[in-house]
């Protein structure tokens, strides 16, 4: 594999800034690669919190490609927006191939609740739930369903999602809530 | 449901969600006003929103992905790695699966643990600095470090590690589990840390220290694991670290790691003081000092660079007002550990210690592990520690707990008060000057000593023909280590590693055994610097193992010199220090290669003096003693090299000593046995070092006197040749070697002893001639080393004999036989003279005691017959 250059990087990411669509064509397969690469890497990595840090990858990734002085904002952003997308692809299929390789039933993501009341509150999330819950949700709201992306797989802070798709912080965090609630509802509705 | 029914459900549930649950009825009555269907689904809604709670898509564990295809990797059951048997998978981390394995040959049982290394692109620069450090990785011999037993790569390329399989709980969950108090927790912390201090004597940093790397046995001892497998693992020279920042940040456990590895800095010994400081911070208050629990990981990262930690004692004071913000951790602290009493343990001391360790800059924090140990047991002494501000309260309050009884007093309180300030003044602005020395120092002596000394000296020690390389090396470090000395003085962490750097140049200097420049008296008064110092630091603490047996090599060392320059005597007093140090080294630890290597080497270094000083009995004994420790060692460490290498040069040192005393029989059998431990090293490791090539020429050479005596002339010469070509090479590589060209003459010099054994005496005259040439030109370059004046010496004597015996030969014309007593007399003479200025000035060995009276009337005898010759010369020839 030949090694990717971070001009090179950041020049697709400038042209698309630009609006040139064919940028982002080709930008996506080494950003998905670069992604893949890593997050194996995270999954087999022990770590002491034992939380999976989509945020980490992607930002790892970002400075891999594009260099740790490319700062430009632009630039940075629209890179998390296809890593976001990408990260859901990466996730989600290796929850379906585990899951169609261990028993045909679903894939569970351990989820950690962060006050844990009592033992059982530990819950498991469905990936693949998930993510139909979200393809769902875009039938209702495009934008409420891009936002979760963005924030759970491609680690945007709530500041950086507002800049991004171009509404205020507050929006943001109302879709976000929202989003969560009727995500929930619609995952616990599909698992009964 | 429609997009547009979901905007206006949304529109009411927004601003639900995030209300308190009291204020929501009266909001949704309004809101929804009649829309009954609206209500239900707001109110369905809210209810999955509070059930989804704050964790809900905040957070993925790794658990789930990872799971099934980790699935038990079944294929590595019952398969053997080496001499080990896989049995189960009793783990799995970030380097890869981790086994219980079984050795299980002829030899003996013995229950390890294998990881198994999962390598990925850089598979091949993994495999090549993992051939690199496992030599020095496994060189790491201490009760609280995990034992790194054998390293290499499977059949199919993976690579794996074999260390000792410990049994234990992790050191926060054993603290928690056995309810330690704050002292016991403090105790276990310092074995941790005698063990990372041992390991960077060696120049050996662990890099990712944390609880999980730190196990405790049920006996309460502490190991630590996974030493310096990091740097195989992550090393920036990889290739593959495109960016060190965040190859760190996925390496890492970032609550763990220093600023300067989250930043991609160097790395020193001070990333492993920080995180020392960090599992302290948590063995002591249960908590981190960054870390919440939902913090992501760059969060942590950002805080271990950017944030100042709180004082544990406030953590430990905050937590017990609101137990519920840090209800895990703090559920894990026993309940009867009172938060408030604990919090009073920590102020002060306990706080300053801690917060010094995790200082941002390396060069602000302890400027060792020793510097940071060394503070807590003066904590735990209710001494004044380095790490705090001064102050009169705390001043007072020291003198106080130390002189309770007289401050009991009530008469005499202000006046000891007064006294206690003076004298804790005092101590604590030495205390202080110390430590800005130290700062400011140290990282220059780091430079010097470690770079210079250390890494240069030992990657080109081993290279033959750099011994003026390192002279100037030694030099420029000297005139460095003098100065640092004087500044240094009281600094006690400092103190250890000069001591090092001291040995290190007196080893350059003239250490006997190895490759050196031949310059006795500087290394001996390197190594009676690096002595003293010792010497003072075992009083310090006298419980320190590591140092008591730095303690015995100094000996050992200055010992060797006294030997070399003729001092037997005082080498004998020097062995005798080393030998009480080291038998109750290895009586408290006999499975210890280090201590039991250093004993051998007392009893064998004793063994030679007792030699030169004429007494064979007593010198057998003691090399009967060196081999019954190397026998035990052995059994301990199997295929470790310096324990064979100790072993066989136990039996060849019995076999020579037995041989000298008649029993030549009896001692080539013994020598045999030797010899054997040799091949079978050298087979097994092809890349044999110079130490074993000059142990193969003593082999040789010892062998050759040996059948020599039995009269087995063709194997005899067979050997010595041997000898000789080894001896020719090892000069040659290296002409400076002062080491090398003794050993070539050495080897002319047994060859000549043989050929006169054997009658080829015009022979013989050559061979000594050889060795003569050698040895002039070796005494001339270091006149104080008086075993070399002393070989000098023998050979002049033996090829005086040699013409002595030619002269007397029957073959001889008469015409050439004056000429013959005319060199053997001129090569006595100086012989003789040579031995004169020995018993002069106090350097004759005691087995040459009788050499000048010997060749004195050797040389009358070639006198007397000189004067036959003259007489007849004179007279006229009878017709």
């Amino acid at each position: 594999m030949r090694p990717v250059q971070p001009a090179e990087v950041t020049e697709l990411l400038r042209r698309w800034s630009g609006g040139d669509v064919a940028a982002r064509e080709s930008l996506v397969p080494l950003v998905y690669d670069e992604l893949r690469r890593l997050a194996r890497y995270y999954l087999a990595s022990q770590r002491s919190d034992h939380t999976l840090q989509s945020t980490a990858i992607v930002h790892e990734a970002y400075l891999r490609l594009a260099g740790r002085d490319n700062v430009h904002w632009e630039n940075r952003s629209h890179f998390f927006a296809v890593a976001a997308q990408l990260m859901r692809r990466i996730l989600v299929d290796h929850a379906r191939k585990r899951s169609a390789a261990k028993r045909g039933g679903a894939a569970h993501l351990t989820l950690l609740v962060a006050e844990a009341v009592e033992p059982s509150s530990q819950r498991e999330l469905d990936l693949v739930a998930l993510d139909d819950a979200l393809t769902a949700l875009a039938e209702l709201d495009e934008r409420q369903s891009r936002i979760i992306e963005l924030r759970f797989f491609g680690g945007l802070s709530i500041e950086d999602t507002s800049r991004l798709l171009e509404i205020s912080p507050a929006t943001v965090k109302r879709e976000w809530s929202t989003a969560r609630a009727w995500l929930y509802e619609e995952i616990s509705a599909r698992n009964r | 449901m429609t997009p547009e029914r979901w905007q206006r459900v949304k529109d009411v549930l927004g601003p639900a969600l995030e209300m308190q649950p009291a204020q929501r009825p009266a909001y949704l009555e309004k809101a929804c006003a009649s829309d009954a269907s609206l209500r239900a689904d707001v109110d369905r809604l809210l209810i999955a929103g509070d059930e989804a709670g704050q964790a809900f898509l905040s957070v993925l564990t790794r658990e789930s992905l990872l799971g099934d295809e980790e699935e038990p990797n079944a294929l590595w059951i019952g398969k053997r790695i080496g001499p080990y048997e896989i049995v189960e998978r009793i783990g799995i981390g970030g380097m890869g699966e981790v086994f219980r394995g079984l050795r299980a040959d002829d030899q003996y049982q013995r229950e390890v643990a294998i990881k198994l290394v999962r390598v990925g692109a850089d598979a091949d620069s993994v495999i090549r600095r993992f051939k690199h450090e496992r030599q020095i990785l496994a060189s790491l011999d201490h009760p609280n470090i995990a034992h790194l037993l054998d390293a290499g790569t499977t059949q199919d390329g993976v690579p794996y590690v074999v260390m000792d399989l410990i049994e234990g709980e992790q050191i926060d969950d054993y603290c928690n589990s056995s309810n330690l108090s704050t002292t016991a927790r403090l105790e276990l912390f310092l074995q941790v840390c005698s063990a990372v201090r041992y390991a960077h004597q060696r120049l050996i940093v662990h890099r990712d220290i944390k609880p999980t790397n730190i196990l405790v046995t049920k006996t309460g001892v502490a190991k630590l694991l996974d030493f310096g497998i990091s740097k195989i693992l992550h090393s920036d020279a990889s290739g593959d670290s495109l960016n060190p920042t965040m190859t760190m940040f996925r390496m890492l456990t970032p609550a763990y790691a220093s600023p300067e590895q989250i930043k991609g800095e160097t790395i020193t010994t001070a990333a492993d003081v920080y995180s020392l400081g960090v599992v302290l911070y948590e063995l002591l208050t249960g908590h981190h000092p960054y870390r919440s629990r939902d913090d992501t990981v760059e969060k942590i990262a950002r805080a271990v660079c950017e944030v100042e930690p709180r004082k544990p004692s406030s953590v430990v004071r905050v937590a017990g007002t609101s137990a519920r913000d840090h209800s895990r951790q703090l559920a894990e602290l026993p309940l009867a550990r009172d938060q408030q009493k604990l919090s009073r343990q920590l102020t002060g001391d306990l706080d300053n210690i801690i917060l010094m360790a995790l200082r941002k800059q390396p060069q602000r924090r302890y400027s060792s592990v020793e510097q940071f140990a060394g503070d807590i047991r003066r904590h735990l002494q209710s001494l004044p520690v380095i790490a705090r501000e001064d102050t009169f309260s705390y001043r007072a309050s020291k003198f106080i707990t130390r002189h309770r009884g007289a401050v009991a007093a009530a008469v005499v309180v202000a006046l000891v008060l007064l006294a206690g300030v003076i004298i804790t003044r005092r101590e604590a602005q030495i205390a202080r000057a110390q430590q800005a020395r130290a700062e400011r120092r140290f990282n220059d002596l780091r430079r010097l000593a470690h770079s210079l000394v250390f890494e240069i000296d030992d990657s080109i020690e081993a290279v033959p023909g750099t011994i003026t390389a390192r002279k100037l090396i030694t030099q420029r470090s000297l005139e460095y280590l003098d100065s640092l000395a004087q500044e240094a003085e009281g600094e006690w962490s400092l103190q250890g590693e000069l001591a090092a750097a001291y040995t290190k140049v007196g080893d350059v200097q003239g250490q006997s055994y190895n490759a050196n420049l031949g310059d006795t008296q500087g290394a001996l008064a390197s190594y009676r610097k690096a002595l003293g110092i010792r010497q003072t630091l075992a009083v310090v603490d006298p419980e320190d193992a590591t140092n008591r047996l730095e303690l015995a090599k100094s000996h050992n060392k200055v010992g060797d010199m006294l030997a070399k320059m003729g001092d037997l005597s005082d080498a004998s007093a020097s062995f005798r220090e080393a030998r009480s140090i080291a038998e109750s080294l290895v009586a408290q630890d006999p499975s210890s290669l280090d201590k039991g290597h250093e004993l051998i080497l007392t009893y064998t270094r004793s063994g030679y003096v007792l030699e030169d000083m004429g007494d064979n009995a007593t010198s057998l004994a003691r090399h009967r003693e060196a081999l019954a420790v190397a026998q035990t060692l052995i059994t301990y460490h199997p295929a470790d090299p310096l324990a064979c290498h100790d072993l066989a040069t136990s039996y060849n040192n019995v076999g020579h000593l037995l041989a000298k005393t008649g029993r030549v029989r009896e001692g080539l059998e013994i020598y045999r046995k030797g010899l054997a431990i040799c091949e079978w090293r050298s087979a097994d490791d092809p890349e044999s070092t110079q130490t074993n090539t000059r142990g193969w020429l003593d082999d040789f050479l010892e062998m050759g006197r040996m059948l020599t005596q039995l009269g087995n002339k063709k194997e005899a010469f067979e050997n010595l040749h041997k000898a000789l070509a080894i001896g020719r090479r090892l000069a040659a590589a290296d002409p400076q070697n002062a080491l090398a060209s003794s050993d070539l003459s050495a080897c002319y010099e047994a060859i000549g002893d043989s050929q006169v054994a054997f009658g080829e005496i015009i022979m013989a005259l050559n061979s000594y001639r050889q060795a003569i040439k050698i040895r002039e030109q070796l005494s001339a370059k270091d006149p104080e080393n008086a075993e070399a004046r002393a070989e000098l010496a023998s050979s002049y004597a033996k090829l005086g004999q040699a013409y002595i015996a030619l002269a007397s030969n029957a073959r001889i014309r008469p015409a050439n036989r004056a000429e013959k007593w005319r060199e053997a007399r001129a090569s006595l003479q100086t012989s003789l003279k040579l031995w004169t200025i020995m018993r002069d000035n106090g350097t004759l060995p005691g087995s040459d005691k009788s050499q000048p009276g010997g060749i004195a009337i050797q040389i009358a005898r070639c006198d007397s017959e000189l004067k036959k010759f003259a007489n007849n010369l004179s007279s006229p020839p009878k017709s």
